[in-house]
């Protein structure tokens, strides 16, 4: 299997993620993905036909149940916000 | 002398009932044992209201009031399991400070059965990891060796029921992680069918091939608090639609007949004293009038990148929601920037094996190379299913090792990603599967426990249990 390499942009990846990494674990990182991913690679020696292409763990059928609302306690839910003023969610500036 | 602690559940119940002893002074036991043993780090956190819920249940059995089938059992809680007003961290600096404002459905459900919660347990940070050296929270040590890990990532579970600081536990289990420790720390664990137990409050990791699952000191317990969890929830669309569960020894169960072990489970990779434990155990079940056969499963070379690539595919979706704003940590500075908010907050609160996995993720189902990985695993995964649905025809179980070793030395696997992942070659095919998965304790190498595992078709459960009950009373003889 031809190895994966050089295509390997982590500060895209990372951006993608939404996860910040600094430049001191960044070569780290790269390193443990790459050996990760040729690991990975080993499954495209296998040759597998079309039919095998799609995997439920589950049988597939429609589920319904009934459209009862459950009511959590306002207050519980509220008191997990980080950052909030009054009953309002804060976010960070958006745009 | 005897503690109660070192009590199975089954036993305390009689003497529960038997108003012998009660609920309070066992627990206020267990809390001291539990202190005592601190530096193994098997808890988070100890549920503070305790005693006063063992008090209500003492009163409910002095009024002759009908008690659930688990009353005064105090169950370790696996810290990814949602339980409303105590701290759920998933060990996690993200969730350090995480208070669930819901309970999730096995934790209602055996608050049905009277069952006290007793605490959360360590773990490796969402369940990423074979070790429970990976928590924000610091490792948990095996009870049998502190020198020794737990296993993982129910490693807080696995060495609270080893170590006699709870009678029982729930554990969650993705690739391994209920057997895994079940197997370091020498007790039973069990990966149930997937859709039998209802994931609804499991924070998801990965949820194509995680279930909830019991640990415990003997089989009769194992199989009691399994029958409690079991069943159809419609808050978890994927639960079976089964109902009533009843895991019982009461009447002797059938055993399985044919079993296969399966020859890339069994060659390469095995440490020498469980490979000599394991055919130990086969000579056991011949004993009991077991047809061995040994087959070959090439696919399961394959079964390892298999797993880890739909596991991290999965965690890069289900870890995406932690964005800093509705729960989980908070930073003083950054407010002028969604994106940049965001990517510090996870930056800050995953440790490296989440990130890493995440990135991986993410790397997966990117364009260009989802075919190549994802779409390939999923078919992988389909032929493995096939392939086991098909040995199944024939035989009642597959046997293996759980463990290709003991309880490794702390630090000796989690500083390499890759290696440590190898170790779960035993275990992950059943959660590819979806089958059915359970350790026992088999015997000793180095002093270190090693467990069993008999995996059998979807729903055979009983089959499972029925088959380890006999095994263990037939060894029992033998070491008589």
């Amino acid at each position: 299997m031809k190895r994966i390499d050089k295509e390997i942009d982590l500060e895209k990846l990372a951006r993608l993620a939404r996860i910040q990494i600094s430049k001191k674990d960044k070569k780290r990182i790269t390193k443990d993905i790459l050996e990760i991913i040729n690991y990975f690679n080993k499954i495209n020696e296998l040759k597998i036909g079309l039919s095998y292409k799609f995997f439920h763990q589950s049988a597939l059928e429609n589920v319904w149940r009934e459209d009862i609302p459950k009511n959590f306690e306002a207050n519980a839910i509220l008191d997990q916000v980080p950052n909030k003023k009054g009953r309002y969610l804060r976010s960070p500036k958006i745009g | 002398m005897k503690k109660l602690y070192h009590l199975p559940y089954h036993e305390l119940r009689r003497k529960i009932f038997d108003k012998e002893i009660k609920v309070k002074d066992y627990a206020q036991e267990i809390l001291e044992r539990i202190k005592e043993r601190k530096d193994i780090n098997a808890f988070i956190t100890i549920n503070e209201g305790i005693l006063e819920e063992a008090n209500l249940i003492d009163n409910k059995i002095k009024e002759g009031e009908k008690v659930g089938r688990l009353a005064g059992a105090l169950i370790a809680i696996k810290d990814n399991i949602c339980t409303k007003g105590i701290r759920t961290t998933c060990a996690s600096k993200m969730l350090s400070n995480y208070i669930p404002p819901y309970d999730a459905t096995v934790i209602e459900r055996i608050k049905i059965e009277d069952a006290l919660i007793l605490g959360k347990t360590n773990m490796d940070e969402f369940a990423m990891g074979s070790t429970t050296e990976l928590s924000y929270f610091g490792p948990t040590k095996n009870p049998l060796d502190k020198e020794r890990v737990a296993g993982g990532s129910s490693g807080g579970s696995g060495a609270a029921v080893a170590d006699h600081q709870a009678p029982l536990a729930l554990g969650a289990d993705t690739g391994g992680s209920v057997r895994c420790p079940a197997s370091f720390c020498g007790i039973f664990g069990l990966k149930p069918t997937y859709g039998l137990v209802s994931r609804y409050g499991l924070i998801s990791y990965a949820n194509s091939l995680e279930q909830i699952g019991p640990m415990a000191k003997s089989l009769k317990d194992l199989s009691l608090l399994l029958s409690c969890i079991s069943g159809k929830d419609e808050r978890d669309s994927t639960t079976l639609p089964l109902k009533d569960f009843n895991f019982s020894f009461e009447k002797k169960g059938k055993i399985a007949k044919r079993v296969a072990i399966i020859k890339e489970l069994v060659e390469e990779g095995l440490q020498r004293g469980v490979r000599e434990r394991f055919y130990s155990a086969l000579e056991i079940l011949k004993d009991m009038g077991i047809k061995i056969s040994e087959l070959s499963l090439k696919i399961l070379e394959y079964a390892i990148p298999c797993y880890y690539i739909i596991a991290m595919a999965e965690a890069s979706s289900n870890l995406a929601r932690y964005d800093g704003l509705r729960y989980g940590l908070k930073l003083k500075e950054g407010m002028e920037n969604f994106s940049l908010y965001i990517s510090k907050i996870r930056g800050e609160g995953f440790g490296d094996e989440v990130k890493r996995r995440i990135i991986l993720g993410t790397f997966i189902l990117s364009a260009g190379y989802y075919e190549q990985f994802y779409i390939k695993a999923q078919a992988i995964r389909k032929i493995i299913r096939k392939e086991f649905d098909r040995i199944f025809k024939e035989y009642d179980l597959i046997i293996s090792p759980t463990m290709p070793s003991i309880a490794y030395k702390l630090g000796e696997k989690s500083k390499d990603p890759l290696e440590m992942y190898l170790g779960d070659i035993e275990t992950v095919s059943a959660n590819l599967a979806g089958i059915p998965a359970l350790s026992l304790p088999c015997g000793y190498s180095s002093n270190m426990p090693v467990g069993l595992q008999l995996m059998g078709k979807p729903l055979s459960e009983g089959l499972l249990l029925s088959t380890a009950q006999e095994f263990e009373r037939i060894r029992g003889e033998n070491f008589e």
